[in-house]
Order: structure tokens, then C-alpha cells, then sequence
């Protein structure tokens, strides 16, 4: 390892990252929460195709990015105008939370990477003619029953977002 | 090493970031009161527990690529838990007309 400082992109990544995940969980104003929220999955695709995962990345655009933030938007429009704001909580369940999770970031994101075990070997990463066959190998061998699970259960999910969500008019 | 623009990178930087990021869902998850601003916190949770699968499966099982299947169930359950915990939200608004989770205590006696 040639050095322990972070290169550039890194550090813009995790701005891109850090930045509209505080903002998220701050910001009084739900649709602009849910705006950050989408920047915050681009911060994170960026890392994937930093860490050499570009098919994650694009599934990460695709199904956190245009989809989950879209949805998370149509169900702020579909509830009142007067939820958009939104109550801030008491200061001292706030403080009480912001210790909590500070404590938890201590834990985390201090002591538990600087164990020795985390220094592991280095081996050479599959190149980009390998690596979607890598993956595929993974999940349609290795992984297939989950993966099969997987389609059962978004399935499900479907069918049960649609019950849920559906208007009553028999009654 | 193969991908040189990798140059400094190492697991643990990605261990504080995605320690920073699930820090910022919890205080999210126990701070906020609209249901929908609460999933989008647990949607912070997730990815972060996503960019440790990614990390680990770059440093320590380059060639296997066992945590970047992980990511993609993980990527999987996320779109449904979010599909069917937004058409719950809607469903409680429609009932009593709030998604405050503080109001919601229909079930409490």
C-alpha cells in the first residue's frame, strides 16, 4: 500500500455522500429531504464504480435513483401539503439521538476498523472483461436459490403494494 | 494492483464512510416523525451496509465477488420493503389523515 491518504475522487465521493445524508436527516422540508436522499445514492453509486463494482452502480442509478426517490416523492404528493413540513422533535430526544448515534460512530467508525484483523491480503481485482461473468457465476450459481427467492418475494411485494395502496369502494 | 485509480484507497475508509452514513440514518430513524421520512433513514441504513458488502468484497474476495451478489438481494429487498412501506403510509393517510408517527396510536389504549 503506497499511502494512507485518501486520493481526490474519494474525497469529493464522500462529500457527495456525507453531505445530503445529513441533509437528509435535517432538513425540515420532507421533499427537499427526499431530494438530498437521491444525491446521497449518487455519492453512493460513485463509490461502487470507485470500488470497482460498475454494474452495481448502474443498478444503484437505476433502482435507488429513478425509482425509490420517485417513489418516495409520489407518496409525499399523495399525503396533505400540511405533513410537508414537518414538526421538528424535542430537543432533548434530539440530543439524547445525536449521542446515540455518535456512540454508535465511535464504535463503527473508529474502533472497529483499526482492528489488525481488517488489514487483509491483497489480491489482484477481476479485470472488466471478467468481472460481469464473475457475477453471474456468483448469482446464478453459488447465490441461485436466493436469487430465485428474491423474484418471489418482489413478487410478493408487488401484489401486496398494490392491495395495500388500492382505494376500498365496496363498503 | 490492477485499477490504479485506486491508488490509496483502502477498506477502511470505506468502513467510516459507511459508519458515518448508518450514524446518520439511526439519528434520522429516532428523530424524525413523518413515516416517509423514517423509511428514507432506513434507506440511508441499508445503503451504508451496502458499501461494507461492496468494500469487503473489493479488499478481501477480489475474485468471488460473494459481497457484490449480497449488494444486489440487499438492492432487491430494499425496492420491495420500500414499495409495500410506502403503500402502508398511504394507507394509514387515508384512514386518519396523518403520517405522524407520534398521532398513530390507534392500537395504544
Amino acid at each position: 500500500m503506497p499511502s494512507t491518504a485518501p486520493s481526490v475522487s474519494l474525497i469529493l465521493l464522500i462529500m457527495l455522500t456525507i453531505t445530503p445524508a445529513f441533509m437528509v436527516v435535517t432538513s425540515r422540508n420532507i421533499v427537499h429531504a427526499a431530494v438530498y436522499l437521491g444525491l446521497t445514492f449518487v455519492g453512493v453509486a460513485g463509490l461502487y464504480f470507485l470500488l470497482n463494482a460498475p454494474f452495481l452502480g448502474a443498478a444503484q442509478v437505476l433502482i435507488y435513483v429513478g425509482a425509490i426517490t420517485v417513489l418516495i416523492m409520489f407518496a409525499l404528493m399523495m399525503t396533505a401539503q400540511r405533513l410537508i413540513r414537518e414538526p421538528r422533535n424535542a430537543l432533548p430526544n434530539r440530543v439524547l439521538a445525536a449521542v446515540t448515534a455518535l456512540v454508535l460512530f465511535g464504535i463503527l467508525g473508529v474502533w472497529v476498523p483499526s482492528q489488525p484483523v481488517m488489514a487483509a491480503g491483497e489480491a489482484a481485482p477481476v479485470g472488466p472483461n471478467e468481472y460481469l461473468d464473475k457475477l453471474a457465476e456468483a448469482l446464478l450459481g453459488k447465490y441461485l436459490l436466493p436469487f430465485e427467492i428474491a423474484s418471489v418475494l418482489l413478487l410478493a411485494a408487488l401484489v401486496g403494494a398494490i392491495v395495500l395502496a388500492k382505494e376500498e369502494k365496496a363498503s | 494492483m490492477g485499477a490504479d485509480s485506486l491508488g490509496a484507497v483502502s477498506a477502511q475508509q470505506f468502513m467510516v464512510v459507511s459508519a458515518a452514513l448508518f450514524c446518520l440514518g439511526v439519528y434520522g430513524v429516532i428523530t424524525r416523525r413523518n413515516a416517509v421520512a423514517i423509511l428514507m433513514s432506513i434507506e440511508l441504513m441499508l445503503n451504508a451496509a451496502n458499501i461494507n458488502h461492496v468494500a469487503f468484497s473489493r479488499f478481501m474476495d477480489p475474485r468471488l465477488l460473494s459481497g457484490q451478489a449480497f449488494t444486489i438481494f440487499v438492492l432487491t429487498v430494499a425496492a420491495a420493503e420500500a414499495a409495500v412501506g410506502l403503500a402502508i403510509v398511504i394507507c394509514i393517510y387515508r384512514n386518519i389523515q396523518n403520517i405522524n408517527v407520534d398521532d398513530i396510536n390507534l392500537l395504544k389504549w
